[in-house]
């Protein structure tokens, strides 16, 4: 019973989840290649996904941007005695790591979490079952447009934050460490190429598919009123940041090999 | 402008919320203590395994990026130093807290939340006991202290992680990766990281209890208020990362003065 209890009942879960994810992934995928394509429900979502999350996206990467610049020069002075590497170093880690990690993990909260609240909201009201009785797919109809739309825009706002990011960088180091901005822009592109910025947005497209496939699980897997609302809610966002943490691990060791 | 005024609304009123929280820890200090240490324990032990997951996560990203930015210098002779400086004072805590707002702050959200929008926390009310008392004081002391704990440990598992990594990925031994870490971190770099833990622990804290005591309108409600609540959450942790990293500098430079040098 201890055994059943420990091990053998969320290994079971665990394997459930998988499955009931893999068959709402592979059911998108089909979708995305025959259609039917809901055009106004992707604008609409595209709407909400994207211009409804660029307040924060904006405000919170300008205030990662102006920490990263004192960072790296701190570290730089202690290891090369040097801030000479500055604006190599930054734009390096903003292109690689933080303009894509921290955009990615603010939409895992924003829109993970409204997705899952909206669409487990909609189970436990049956306005799903619902929907299966006037013979409309719910991942075609709930699923696929937000899954294009995500995966659109969680790009953009990638693309947008990088810029963010870069500005506020730029403006630390010239007005806290002298440097010129044209001597930066200079050494951007000795460090920079445009393969930086394809692996960029690749990791963002990857994160924003990861988001409506879980958090829509999630919220069709939500069972009992308020309670169940919250509790669906609260693991679609853990689940969703692990799986954004692990696939940034995996896809930066598989991109420092061909940068 | 909708969304500044809206913003403004929420800091005023988690800050009204937060210092009432605090007068009524203070008047209640003794018969509270059994209850913030099961929340403490509840809290923890729901969460060590997913912070310790996600640290050695943290470790293996950070160990791959300044590889491939030192080997640009052959300067990888500082890979341990400079990934457990980074990984300390500014991106494990970051990151971390990030999780510990969707596990402890979602989750707590959603619990008040439910009470809430099922009118237990009236009930309570009913009964005679102060319900931010019995119910959000324990919370939000337990979360501030638990989330410290996490923080902490995780931060031991990111550099572990970390070290585990670069042995298994770069080939780069243990004792060759750790030599150069006391050339770059010391009391202070402890003390920046405890810091900022800290003050994440107090923000995740104080918008989940109150997101979630001000609830409102069913399921609908709760699922609104368990979102603003990880959405505020991550959105001041940005914030105060920012902060907090110039107000330890300042620190750093005013004691650096104070003592000449041997700070």
């Amino acid at each position: 019973m201890v055994l059943y209890n420990l091990i053998l009942s969320p290994a079971l879960g665990f394997i459930i989840a998988c499955r009931d994810i893999t068959f709402i992934l592979s059911r998108t995928l089909v979708i995305c290649l025959k259609g039917p394509y809901r055009i106004r429900e992707i604008l609409q979502h595209m709407h909400s996904i994207g211009v409804g999350s660029l307040p924060i996206v904006a405000i919170a990467t300008a205030f990662a941007g102006t920490v990263v610049t004192s960072e790296i020069a701190y570290h730089m002075d202690a290891a090369l005695k040097t801030v000479e590497m500055i604006p190599g170093f930054s734009a390096q880690f903003v292109f690689r790591e933080l303009g894509i990690a921290i955009p990615a993990l603010l939409l895992v909260a924003k829109v993970g979490a409204s997705t899952t609240a909206e669409v487990g909201t909609m189970k436990v009201t049956e306005q799903i079952d619902a929907l299966r009785l006037l013979q409309i797919d719910p991942i075609e109809y709930l699923v696929f447009p937000r899954f294009v739309a995500s995966i659109v825009m969680v790009a953009v706002l990638t693309v947008i934050s990088i810029a963010i990011t870069l500005t506020c960088a730029i403006s630390v180091a010239v007005l806290k460490y002298n440097f010129s901005t044209l001597e930066y822009l200079n050494s951007l592109t000795h460090f920079i190429s445009y393969l930086d910025l394809i692996c960029a947005v690749i990791k963002g497209m990857v994160f924003g598919a990861v988001i409506p496939i879980i958090s829509c699980f999630y919220g069709f897997n939500c069972t009992g009123g308020a309670q169940g609302v919250g509790t669906a809610t609260t693991n679609s966002v853990v689940t969703s940041t692990i799986i954004v943490i692990v696939l940034d691990f995996i896809l930066t060791f598989a991109f420092s090999l061909i940068l | 402008m909708g969304f500044l005024k809206n913003f403004l609304h929420e800091l005023g009123g988690m800050y009204l919320f937060s210092n009432e929280v605090k007068k009524t820890w203070l008047c209640n200090l003794k018969t509270d203590m059994p209850l913030v240490l099961e929340q403490v324990s509840s809290v923890g032990l729901r969460t060590l395994s997913t912070v310790c997951f996600a640290g050695f996560f943290v470790g293996a990203i950070l160990v791959i990026q300044f590889q491939l930015m030192l080997s640009q210098y052959d300067a990888t002779a500082f890979l341990g130093g400079l990934n457990t400086s980074a990984c300390i004072r500014e991106v494990g805590p970051l990151i971390i807290s990030f999780l510990l707002a969707g596990k402890v702050g979602a989750f707590t959200a959603a619990e008040l939340g439910t009470m809430r929008v099922t009118e237990q926390i009236d009930a309570i009310r009913c009964l005679g006991t102060n319900p931010i008392q019995y119910l959000v004081v324990p919370r939000y002391i337990a979360i501030v202290l638990s989330s410290l704990l996490l923080l902490v440990f995780g931060l031991l598992v990111g550099i572990v992680g970390a070290m585990l990594v670069a042995g298994w990925l770069y080939n780069i031994n243990s004792l060759q990766y750790l030599s150069s870490v006391p050339r770059f971190t010391d009391g202070w770099t402890v003390f920046c990281g405890v810091f900022k833990s800290a003050v994440y622990g107090i923000i995740v804290a104080t918008v989940s209890t109150y997101k979630g005591y001000n609830a409102s309108g069913g399921a609908k409600g709760v699922g609104r208020a368990v979102t603003q609540c990880a959405i505020y959450t991550n959105l001041f942790i940005v914030f105060a990362n920012t902060w907090t990293s110039i107000l330890l500098d300042a620190a750093h430079g005013f004691f650096k003065t104070l003592w000449g040098g041997q700070f």
